[in-house]
């Protein structure tokens, strides 16, 4: 039997793989006008035009790179706060980490600093990533309390939000309030491969941090005491879910704006498919998060093509729902 | 040796709640640790698993770095406590195969030896069957056996375990009693936190009795659990009913002036 739960798992996790690997193709064709991206595999053939080319690479490439890493960070945090904390409503935006580089944008697109360079929104997006971290390390401690640590989160989230607020009031021109806001609804378009390029390296070492986690995960199931007489160093575990989460999210936020309800919804929906157990929710949220992403990516092409949806209100209105619906479900399980 | 603990304290708050705690066990005994609410049993079974910090000497069967190496404890002394909530639903088996982290590469699978092993846990629990259902749709008594397993899985010579009866019922209570006696026949040890006088007095060969933080009695039942010291450290009045085995304490009243 056990053979065939990992077979099933196995199966599982190559199954998202693939529906992840269709969805950026379609990602890579669609658009205002459809390209086959294969045709670029048979390039030497000539078939497509130099823009066709220019648009694949420079303007669709990107972005169907940075949902699907995005995704898959957010997917995979999601699942590694909710396994360290044994709550089904953890989710990588409790640190705070994410509203700090949203703040690092905001101050970007208001000082004007945002226009100066190509890559100055995003590098100053993750320096405010960047002192999220250090907030975080010097609140919450060198013990690294899990709940002093999620308490200090939500103290920075605030923070945040209070200053973001403050620079929307003081800003004078009301075209950077609006660039300012929908900033932070969060989107892949116009993102260059530099963008990607800035991001990439540190979603894959906060991934490789996460990843790590696994089995320690499995033995929190059974609680604090039972884990640590397992053998399990709890304290590295929880360093290595917030550096991981902080560092990971953190640059996603940077070139995405803040997409929320990924984190949350993607390791729920795919707990059941893997028996509840935490190591194995990891991979397959990592995937799960890459497709939800890329979907809904291509769905605010789909849905209002001429105008510019943004992905994370997209990501809101399905995840807000579903997060009530959660709630109920939790409370009903727990008989309140 | 197989554990032994010296002068062994505990400091919460300011307060002494573990005073200077000496004890040394040698061979495999069923070893049931007794005292009231607050009496330090659940802190001792902590301390003793390097799970608080403490002072004072502990040595696992020649570990006495103080938990410094937690996976080479967790290869010697097993752990399980009153708790017995499983966070996520995840099938009896994979609760059970948990009690093979110890002694897997950090990073490696589950082997068919893991497999074995788990398997022969699950059966000597009489669990077996369950291995595929979820943990939740199992009764009290199914639960607290599967975690048990888990505790044999981890293939350790010393189980602590923090009152591994209470709200089970009778049958139950006497049937883990009894595997704890299979186990120490098979050259285990096990301490045993109780609140059940009966069941400490009529399974157990030695009793360490406890109260305020301290031990206040290290010997057989017949000693540790008699009349005066049941008066002592419970306030209560006790009966002693003989028995082929020994005498089983059985508790009356609150003792009265």
């Amino acid at each position: 039997m056990n053979n065939s739960e990992g077979l099933n798992i196995f199966g599982l996790s190559a199954g998202l793989a693939v529906l992840m690997f269709v969805l950026f193709f379609v990602s890579l064709g669609w658009g205002q006008v459809w390209i086959n991206p294969f045709l670029l595999l048979v390039d030497g053939a000539g078939i497509l035009s130099k823009g066709e080319k220019l648009i694949l690479m420079e303007i669709r490439l990107p972005r169907a790179l940075l949902a699907l890493f995005v995704g898959a960070i957010l997917g995979l945090s999601g699942a590694v706060l909710q396994g360290l904390l044994r709550n089904p409503l953890a989710e990588p935006g409790l640190l705070g980490i994410s509203s700090w580089a949203s703040l690092g944008a905001v101050v970007a697109l208001y000082t004007g600093f945002a226009g100066l360079f190509d890559l100055a929104l995003p590098l100053s997006a993750l320096a405010g990533a960047g002192i999220a971290v250090l907030l975080l390390h010097s609140l919450a401690g060198r013990r690294a309390d899990i709940l002093t640590t999620i308490l200090a989160g939500v103290a920075l989230t605030t923070l945040a939000a209070a200053l973001t607020s403050l620079i929307l009031n003081l800003s004078k021109n009301p075209f950077a309030a609006i660039e300012i806001v929908f900033w932070m609804m969060g989107s892949f378009v116009d993102r260059s491969m530099s963008h990607v390029w800035l991001s990439l390296p540190f979603i894959l070492f906060g991934g490789g941090l996460l990843i790590f986690t696994g089995r320690a995960l499995d033995a929190l199931t059974l609680g604090h005491d039972v884990a640590s007489s397992l053998g399990v160093n709890l304290k590295k575990v929880q360093l290595l879910a917030i550096f991981g989460t902080a560092i990971g999210v953190g640059a996603a936020t940077a070139v995405a704006g803040a997409i929320g309800f990924v984190g949350l919804v993607v390791p729920h929906l795919l707990r059941p498919l893997v028996g509840n157990r935490p190591s194995q929710l990891l991979p397959v949220s990592a995937f799960g998060g890459a497709i939800f992403l890329l979907a809904a990516d291509i769905g605010v092409r789909v849905i209002l093509p001429g105008q510019d949806l943004k992905l994370g209100v997209v990501t809101a209105i399905i995840g807000t729902p579903f997060f009530i619906w959660l709630l109920v479900k939790v409370r009903r399980r727990a008989g309140l | 040796m197989i554990l032994s603990c010296n002068g062994l304290s505990v400091l919460t708050g300011g307060k002494e709640v573990l005073k200077n705690i000496s004890f040394e066990v040698d061979k495999p005994q069923l070893i049931g640790l007794l005292g009231p609410n607050g009496a330090g049993k659940s802190t001792l079974m902590r301390a003793l698993m390097s799970l608080i910090p403490f002072s004072g000497q502990i040595n696992h069967q020649g570990l006495s770095d103080g938990g410094a190496d937690q996976n080479a404890l967790a290869q010697k002394v097993a752990y399980l406590p009153q708790e017995r909530k499983v966070h996520w639903d995840i099938c009896c088996r994979d609760i059970v195969m948990l009690g093979r982290i110890p002694h897997q590469p950090k990073f490696g699978r589950s082997s068919d030896e893991d497999r074995r092993i788990v398997l022969a846990a699950m059966q000597q629990m009489g669990v077996a069957e369950f291995a595929d259902r979820p943990y939740d749709s199992l009764s009290g008594g199914e639960q607290a056996r599967v975690l048990i397993a888990r505790t044999l899985a981890q293939k350790t010579d010393v189980i602590i375990a923090d009152e591994p009866t209470s709200g089970l019922d009778p049958a139950y209570q006497i049937e883990m009693m009894q595997m704890f006696r299979s186990l120490i026949d098979a050259g285990k040890t096990v301490l045993v936190s109780l609140h059940d006088l009966p069941l400490a007095s009529n399974w157990c060969e030695r009793i360490l009795l406890m109260k305020d933080g301290a031990l206040i009695a290290d010997a057989p039942p017949v000693e540790a659990m008699s009349t005066a010291l049941m008066q002592q450290v419970f306030g209560i009045s006790v009966a002693v009913l003989p028995d082929a085995k020994g005498p089983i304490v059985v508790p009356v009243d609150k003792y009265r002036k």
